[in-house]
């Protein structure tokens, strides 16, 4: 697959983000909270770190009609729309970024409190996490919140 | 050249680098460890020698000249080892912040 590549949800994709019409789970489910309509498949890859068969569940999820390439460039960066059941799941992001740093999280907390409340903005606020932690507090645990970070989105 | 003239050049050189000493130790509370904390550390202390080579300079005019080139010698190379560690750790920023 080409690494210039960019994704974007199509209504079905919407739809089962919204709504869990289609009982997408675990990696695949995943896998559509990444595409965003601007990541390109390499951009993507970093994003999902660990996530070795990601170009396989891309092509699963175009086949399906959950995802398609976007023809004529990246899209704007996507607004989002508020979703009742993230402020939950914002919350376990919280717990869980408090169990990885004890009395290291106050930074990390304050990011995720102010992340919008939609999946692209907890997304991008888990990777603005990760790379801020990686820097100034500890890469093992930014690897280690991230993946407990993405296994509390993919249950989105 | 005027001893006043060198006398300033050496106090402001002084001043600024015990200011760099002072933002250097006031970010570290920033940065608890990470890439760029475990490398913060190292560079504190080449800014905490460079800040006492500072203040020794006036000194350093009273050293045997072997002495003196050797101690010139030794500021050289940890300015290059301090750049070195400086340039790969801007390189390693631009990698994660472009993951």
């Amino acid at each position: 697959m080409n690494p210039g590549i960019v994704f974007a949800r199509t209504d079905k994709g919407r739809e089962e983000l919204a709504s869990r019409k289609y009982h997408l789970q675990g990696r695949r489910r995943l896998a559509l909270i990444l595409v965003d309509g601007h990541s390109d498949l390499s951009a993507l890859h970093g994003k999902a770190a660990g996530f070795d068969d990601l170009e396989a569940v891309l092509e699963g999820l175009m086949r399906e009609g959950f995802i398609a390439p976007v023809a004529d460039g990246p899209e704007p960066l996507p607004v989002g729309i508020p979703d009742t059941a993230i402020a939950p799941v914002k919350e376990r992001l919280i717990a869980a970024a408090e169990q990885v740093l004890g009395d290291q999280a106050g930074r990390i907390v304050r990011i995720l409190q102010e992340a919008p409340d939609t999946c692209e903005g907890l997304e991008q606020a888990v990777i603005r996490c990760k790379k801020l932690m990686e820097l100034v507090i500890d890469e093992d645990k930014a690897a280690e919140l991230k993946r407990r970070c993405l296994n509390i989105l993919a249950t989105l | 050249m005027s001893m006043n003239v060198v006398f300033a050049v050496e106090f402001a050189a002084v001043l600024a680098m015990f200011y760099a000493l002072y933002m250097a130790v006031s970010l570290k509370g920033e940065m608890q460890g990470g890439i760029i904390g475990r490398n913060w550390t190292f560079l504190v202390s080449l800014v905490g020698l460079f800040a006492a080579g500072y203040v020794a300079m006036p000194f350093l005019g009273r050293l045997s000249s072997e002495v003196l080139q050797l101690v010139v010698a030794v500021i050289f190379l940890f300015g290059a080892v301090y750049v070195v560690v400086t340039i790969n750790l801007i390189r390693r920023i631009i990698r994660i912040l472009s993951e």
